[in-house]
Parts: structure tokens; sequence; C-alpha cells
């Protein structure tokens, strides 16, 4: 293809990234090394790296990053284990539930905003469907988004249920492209299905599930709407993971731009180092 | 891979159906309070019979509020998605087939921008858009989802035109026509499957957004979510019925999008995690 004729096709695309992400990232960085503050937007102080250095010194701010690492770890984990073994009972025993098996996808489409409200109303604690459910079972309703110790795990809920699905997809695809010749061959040699799934199965499916996982680390790093719906981050600091913690002091509550464009800027090195990790497994395969 | 004894299907297969139908449950219960009055939805017992009334329906859709934010949403989605996919195809191509230096770091480059937190966009552009005056502006908020739907469009589209046999368009260019030709009356026509799963995912990705409109606008450009957000849910009294009835309406293209066009959407929903 000639060059000119290449650029041309790119130019359009090359355009709207600098435009609508290179420059607004260059600016982001400008600004996190001043004292940009929209109480006073007129009066901008270039301060080095005040803000970085102040951030790593703020336990507020280490604290909500320990919480989302810890946060996306764990919800993470339990999507990747609830969404593998149904992966894998779909694959096994439910050829004839491909319906059911579409069905279970249905929550990745939805918007999570949308989402969310569902849930803050079935988690309201004097009408909602989720406390009644409990008591008729004998247990004790709780105040799942307004108290310091359920908030986090009912944020933690929504978004199992609504991504769940998205590693059951991964993990279903990968099961059905295992060569049936292998496992028919192990089964002639007498292995059992728990040997068979840990012994060859899964170390072949592993790559692409780790694709899967990485993705929706990064993504459950990042989580904004679900948080903010809920509980904006509280009670206290109990649901302030970084994305609403950058919110809150950038324009929510403090307005102090400069130091929230930094938390989102030291929150880009998290999600860089995933997507370099996340591109090097697509390159591998790809090879 | 059937090769269990029947017995053991037999019971697996009813655990999968009791799962997948608990796991649906929010989405009915949703459906049935937007169907009920304001006293059934904040009766203390959850009501689970009751006579549909249409009530919570006309109170959102009798609120231009509503109407003006739908016709946003609709907008943002078809025409910024849509810049965004067309405005890819010719971009994909060249990633795809041209031996242009910087090929893959431009590629890997779309990726990564993909993956970066919405917050971290949401800020600067906060800040910008405040000096522009394209605060609470269609255009504005044009401009975010044009800039959002490429990293999807290009990245989908690519796997698409990999899957295309280059035969044809070197036979096409070997024959004399141009390359903007051969876009047009080879590579287009064959790819338009594919084009159309592309932007039903942009569509559904713009349709989705909630942090650049609930921040970036404050009122006459408002998309659905960030509406429902501000008006309903403010700190006064929360407004169910209406979250209900908006919800349900504004999901229900997506569910019918996703119950008919389920196959072609599966590509996009692995997040490129499967070819």
């Amino acid at each position: 293809m000639p060059r000119r004729i290449s650029i041309v096709f790119l130019a359009p695309v090359m355009a709207v990234i600098l435009g609508t992400r290179a420059y607004p990232m260059a600016y982001a960085l400008y600004l996190s090394l001043t004292d940009y503050s929209l109480l006073r937007p007129r009066s901008i102080n270039f301060v080095g790296l005040a803000n970085y250095i102040g951030l790593l010194n703020d336990p507020i701010f280490l604290e909500s990053f320990g919480r989302t690492l810890g946060y996306a770890a764990c919800v993470v984990a339990v999507q990747l284990v609830i969404g593998t073994t149904l992966a894998y009972l779909f694959d096994q025993y439910g050829g004839k539930l491909g319906a059911l098996r579409v069905a279970f996808l249905a929550p990745m489409v939805l918007t999570p905003a949308v989402v969310a409200l569902i849930w803050k109303f079935m988690y309201q604690p004097d009408f909602g469907v989720i406390n009644f459910i409990l008591e008729t079972l004998g247990m004790e309703g709780q105040n799942w988004t307004s108290s310091p110790r359920t908030a986090l795990l009912s944020v933690a809920i929504v978004d199992i249920w609504q991504w769940t699905p998205f590693l059951f997809l991964i993990a279903y695809a990968a099961f059905q492209a295992v060569p049936e010749e292998l496992i028919e061959c192990a089964q002639m040699d007498g292995a059992s299905e728990w040997q068979i799934l840990w012994q060859i199965i899964l170390p072949i499916i592993r790559n692409i599930i780790l694709v899967g996982v990485l993705l929706r680390f990064i993504e459950a790093f990042r989580l904004f709407d679900v948080v903010f719906i809920l509980t904006r981050g509280g009670p206290g600091y109990s649901t302030e993971l970084l994305s609403v913690h950058a919110y809150l002091r950038g324009l929510g509550s403090d307005l102090m731009m400069g130091e929230g464009i930094s938390i989102s800027i030291l929150m880009l090195l998290v999600s860089i180092a995933a997507s370099a990790y996340l591109i090097r497994l697509i390159w591998k395969r790809e090879e | 891979m059937k090769r269990r004894s029947r017995g053991k299907s037999y019971i697996v297969n009813s655990m999968l159906l009791v799962v997948v139908v608990i796991w649906l449950l929010p989405i009915l219960w949703i459906l049935l309070t937007s169907l009920k009055t304001r006293s059934e939805i904040l009766a203390p017992t959850p009501v689970f019979i009751f006579r549909p009334s249409l009530d919570s329906y006309s109170g959102v859709l009798g609120d231009p509020g509503f109407w003006r934010a739908l016709a946003n949403s609709v907008v943002y989605a078809l025409v910024g998605g849509g810049l965004g996919v067309i405005i890819s195809i010719p971009a994909s191509y060249v990633l795809v087939r041209s031996r242009i230096r910087f090929r893959t770091v431009i590629a890997f480059g779309i990726l990564w921008i993909r993956m970066m937190p919405a917050v971290a966009i949401l800020l600067p552009f906060y800040a910008l858009y405040r000096g522009m005056g394209l605060l609470d502006t269609h255009l504005g908020m044009l401009i975010v989802h044009v800039g959002g739907s490429i990293p999807i469009a290009v990245w989908l589209l690519s796997g698409f035109i990999e899957e295309l046999p280059p035969e044809i368009e070197d036979a096409a260019l070997v024959d004399g026509c141009t390359y903007i030709s051969m876009m047009r009356h080879i590579v287009i026509p064959l790819l338009l499957p594919g084009i159309a799963a592309t932007a039903i995912f942009v569509f559904i990705f713009a349709w989705n957004d909630f942090i650049f409109a609930a921040f970036l606008t404050t009122g006459v450009a408002k998309s659905v979510p960030a509406f429902m957000s501000a008006s309903y849910l403010s700190l006064g009294e929360t407004e169910w019925a209406n979250i209900a009835s908006a919800s349900t309406i504004y999901s229900a293209p997506l569910v019918l999008v996703f119950m008919y066009l389920h196959r072609h959407l599966v590509k996009g929903m692995t997040g490129g995690a499967i070819k």
C-alpha cells in the first residue's frame, strides 16, 4: 500500500485520538504539576511534583489505593471461580441449554449506572427485596449501602452480578476450543474427570482465561459508575475506590483539580502495567 | 463432549437452570416494579401479586426532561458512535494490510487507550471544556463519544478485516482500481456484517456511558443515565417509581438487540480475548 494513501486513511482517526486522548493527557500531566483548583481557576502555580509527593504521604490516598487493589483482586477472583465453574458445567453437561447459556450473558449489555440503580432499590433496608428475602429465610437484614461494614460488599455484589458472565463467556469459548481427541485419549488411559480438567484442559486454556482476568482486573480497578450511584464513596471512606477518590478530590467536593488529576495519572500507571502484560499475552497468542 | 451419564447430566442441568434463573431475577424484579403503583413500590413487605399499572411509565413519559435525555442518548450513540465507526474503517484497513512503519505501535497504542480509566480522561476534559465553553453542550458530548468509540471500533474492525481474503483486493488493484474505489466496491461490501457488528457494539458502549454525561453536562445535554441519577436520586425523596420505569425503558433496546443479535456481539463482548 502506498505510504501516501496509508497516511490519508489513518489521518482522521489519528486526528481524533490526538485531540481527544493525547492532548487531554498532555494537559493532564501539566495540570498535575500545578495547584490548579476550580475554586480559583485563574491562578495556576507550578508546584513541581508536590501533588505526587503529597499523595504518597497521604494515608487516605494510600488506603484508597490498597482498597482498590484488594477490591479488584477479590471481585475478579470470585467472578473467575463462578464463571469458569459454570462454563465448565455448561460445556460438559449443558449441550441442550443454549438459550439458557445466552440468557446468562444478558447482564453484560445493561447500562452499569442503571444496574446500580436497580440494585440500590433492592438494597433498600426498609422495603428492599433483598432484606425481605433474608428475613424470610430467618436471617438478619442489613443496611447494605449505608453501613461501612457492608457498603463495599454491596458494590462488589453488583460488580460480580454484572461481570461474572464475561469470564463465563470467555471460559466457555475456551472450553469449547479444547480438542476432543485429547480428552478421549486421556479417558481411555483411565484418567478421572478431575484429572482431565486440571492436567489437560486448564493448562490449555490458561492463557485465554488470563487475558479475560486481566481485562476484568483493569475494569474493576477503574470502577466508577456503580460506586458513585450506590454510595458516592461513603459511608466515611469505606467505598472510596481510586476513581471515586480522584473524582471527589478534583471535581466532586474538594475541587483540587491538580490533586485529582495526579491521582488519575497514578491510576494510569497501574493500568499501563496491566495493559502491557495483557498486550504481551495477546501478542504471544498471535504468533 | 457429551460423554456423561444421563442421571448426573440431569442433575447438573437442573442446577444450571436454577442458577441462571436466580441470576436474572433482578431484571425481572425491576420489570415488575415498573408495573406497580407508588404505594405498592414503597410497601414495607414487597408486593408480589398486584394489578399491573402504567402509572410509573406515564410519570416518566410525561416529563419533557426525560424525552430530551432520551433524544440525547440516541444522538450520542448513533451520531457519535457512527462517526467513530466510519472513520475507523479506513484506519483499521491500513493497520491490518499496509506495511507502514509504527503500524503495531499504533495498533497497540489504540488498545492501550481503551484501557485508560475514564476518570483520567474526565478530569482534563472538564478543565478543557470549562475553558472552551463546551460544558453541557451536545457538541462537547459528541466529541467525547467519537473519541471513545474509536479504540473499540478499530480493535473490532481490525479483527474482521483480518478475515477477508486479500487476493480479491489485490486483483482489483491489478485491474486498475484506485484504493478509494477498491475500498468502496470491494472491502466495504465484504466487511458489511463486521461493520454492523462493530457499530452495534459501539452504540451500546455510548448508550451505557455515565461518567462523562454526569459531569460534563448540567442540563440540556444530559443523557438518560445522567438524567436519572440527577433527577430521581436527589437528596430528598428518591423517585423509585421513575427509576424502575425509566430503567426498563432504557434497557429494553439493549435487551432486544442482545436477544436478536447476540451471535454477532459475542466477539466484541469478549473484549478481544477470543479471536
